[in-house]
């Protein structure tokens, strides 16, 4: 320790040695101490429950009675490995995946590509597009009910007066249209946010590198490609990142919007496990599901930490 | 930054795209502000038109029906007491990761940090068995401790900005004679203002709005946040519109104004917060 060397010259080696080493052990106790109280509700509230989730989905449990629980070993990931309503959820959740990456990361950047290029009013545009994320997904998606209900909803109203009423649908009642309107909804809500993050990532582009770039007579795509991206890399990862992952918790609005429903052609992978685990009451069950959901999402996480770190081995 | 002659797309279909996503955002909200001031057969049958008398009949009925003044009561209880113990908490825990050497502290930090992958969805489900066991099924409690550990995120955000404090100042207090937790809140916490804001308003944000937690840990309505409140109005759907329609203003009309008052603040906090999570 460096403010240790300057007290040094005045008191001596030996006794420096014998401060620094009592400040060690007291660095070590006020560690200890300054961690603790943080660590004592993180590892109650954050890591034993997800120890617990481990072990209860090797048992078959009602949830009430401790008493009733049955060691079952794997049983309950061999029925989920075989269980349809799970792998209908599964692609669900991948559906919302894929009109997230499509609908919010590509068309984010696209609007925040023209908001940063200095067009009027841009600010007044990025304070609007990202109001959605400070109300609750609850009010928003009981908003939506309005807008997708069938006979007086907002959506059909319009495409009636428009001549249009042939695409009128009754859209959260619907089979096909049920899953597509919840994850619009969800894409709306956090669609500001994915546009401000690469608003501030296109904010550390070099104009003079684009400048060059085009005395050079480079193309469009070769700019975007070789100079835009590499800088953006890390907030484009990031904001993919954040788009998988809440295609995969997507809860929220299917909740209140459809309950799963019509027929189950909106359930998600977390709905499919809450109504296992409190309708069903199967514990057991409920958190094997659980653990699958959190190792899909692990792999996610790892491959986005691998690209990124490729990225930067690269440069 | 400016890089206007190298944006492929043309002024008018720029404005095109702005123009329509900002519809899409501000006509629900439009609507819905039109359509309070209505009775429940108008805003049916005339879902387009400004409503012919102002009336806040549906406002004051949701909220007596909907009880939300005990809703946001509780709301902001929980939320004002998770925040403040989170930057307590994370304050002192990534004051220790950032500055202090002690044995274990990289394993304790990854511990922590291990957390920004585990989702809520997944621990929601096994901590309302603890929460049971714990006899404390059914209370605000029960919610404020299961905020107090959403550490990850404010724990490397924190820790962060402190190590972006140079080391120089500290050193000078510490030779003036000054302890540990005197610098920490005499030297780092003034230069970390700008981080403490940040994670207290992305939290705030995160705990008002959560749905999960209440709708797992919370079963009577005296205990209920607003989000969950407002969703108990859904078996309304049917029949009263007036009140739902009420209930939803009522839910989404105050963090607007907040944030119409704070934007700046807000959006740039949460672009902080995004690009170094």
């Amino acid at each position: 320790m460096t403010a240790f060397s300057i007290t040094g010259s005045v008191g001596g080696r030996d006794r420096v040695l014998r401060r620094s080493r009592r400040r060690r052990l007291l660095d070590g106790l006020a560690g200890y101490g300054l961690i603790a109280p943080a660590g004592v509700f993180y590892l109650g509230f954050q890591v034993l429950p997800i120890l617990f989730a481990f072990v209860l989905s090797f048992f078959d449990w009602n949830g009430i009675n401790l008493a009733t629980a049955r060691f079952v070993g794997f049983a309950n990931y061999v029925e989920l490995f075989g269980d349809d309503s799970f792998w209908r959820s599964v692609v669900h959740n991948l559906l919302a995946v894929v009109l997230i990456l499509v609908i919010q990361c590509l068309g984010s950047f696209m609007l925040a590509g023209i908001i940063n290029a200095g067009i009027r009013g841009g600010r007044f545009f990025q304070l609007v597009f990202f109001a959605p994320m400070v109300v609750s997904t609850v009010a928003m998606g009981m908003l939506a009910i309005f807008i997708f209900s069938p006979s007086q909803g907002l959506l059909n109203s319009l495409l009636r007066d428009m001549g249009l009423g042939a695409l009128a649908q009754p859209w959260l009642g619907s089979s096909t249209w049920a899953l597509p309107a919840v994850v619009i909804t969800a894409i709306l809500q956090n669609f500001g946010l994915s546009v401000l993050m690469f608003i501030s990532g296109l904010g550390q582009v070099d104009p003079a590198m684009l400048e060059a770039a085009e005395i050079d007579g480079a193309s469009q795509a070769t700019i975007l490609w070789r100079i835009v991206f590499p800088v953006i890399r890390p907030v484009a990862s990031v904001v993919f990142l954040l788009g998988i992952v809440s295609g995969f918790r997507l809860f929220d609005q299917v909740y209140v919007m459809t309950s799963g429903g019509p027929y189950h052609s909106s359930d998600t992978i977390v709905t499919y496990l809450y109504s296992i685990a409190f309708a069903g009451n199967r514990v057991g069950y409920g958190n094997a599901i659980g653990v699958v959901l959190f190792l899909i999402l692990l792999v996610v996480a790892l491959v986005q930490l691998r690209l990124t770190r490729g990225g930067r081995a690269n440069d | 930054m400016k890089f206007a002659r190298y944006a492929p797309w043309t002024k008018v279909g720029s404005y095109v795209w702005l123009i329509l996503l900002a519809v899409v955002v501000i006509a629900p909200l439009a609507w819905l502000t039109m359509s309070v001031f209505k009775d429940s057969n108008a805003i049916v049958t005339t879902p387009f038109s400004l409503p012919t008398s102002f009336s806040w009949q549906n406002v004051v009925d949701a909220w007596n029906v909907g009880s939300f003044a005990i809703l946001f009561k509780n709301s902001i209880l929980i939320t004002v007491v998770s925040v403040f113990g989170i930057l307590v908490l994370e304050g002192l825990a990534a004051y220790a990761f950032s500055r202090l050497n002690f044995p274990g502290r990289n394993i304790w930090f990854v511990i922590f940090l291990a957390g920004q992958f585990v989702p809520a969805q997944i621990i929601a489900l096994p901590s309302f068995l603890q929460i049971n066991a714990l006899g404390l099924g059914d209370t605000q409690l029960a919610l404020i401790l299961q905020y107090l550990s959403w550490a990850p995120f404010a724990v490397l955000f924190l820790r962060a900005s402190m190590m972006s404090v140079p080391r120089e100042i500290e050193e000078a207090a510490m030779i003036d004679g000054a302890g540990r937790l005197r610098i920490l809140f005499q030297v780092i916490l003034p230069m970390c203002r700008s981080a403490f804001a940040t994670v207290g308003t992305i939290y705030s944000l995160w705990i008002y709005n959560d749905f999960l937690f209440p709708l797992i840990y919370v079963r009577s309505p005296e205990n209920a946040t607003v989000p969950l409140g407002l969703s108990q109005f859904q078996g309304l759907f049917t029949t009263f519109w007036g009140y739902l329609v009420g209930a939803i203003f009522i839910a989404v009309w105050p963090p607007l104004i907040v944030y119409g008052l704070l934007s700046r603040q807000i959006s740039s906090r949460f672009i902080a917060g995004g690009v170094k999570a």
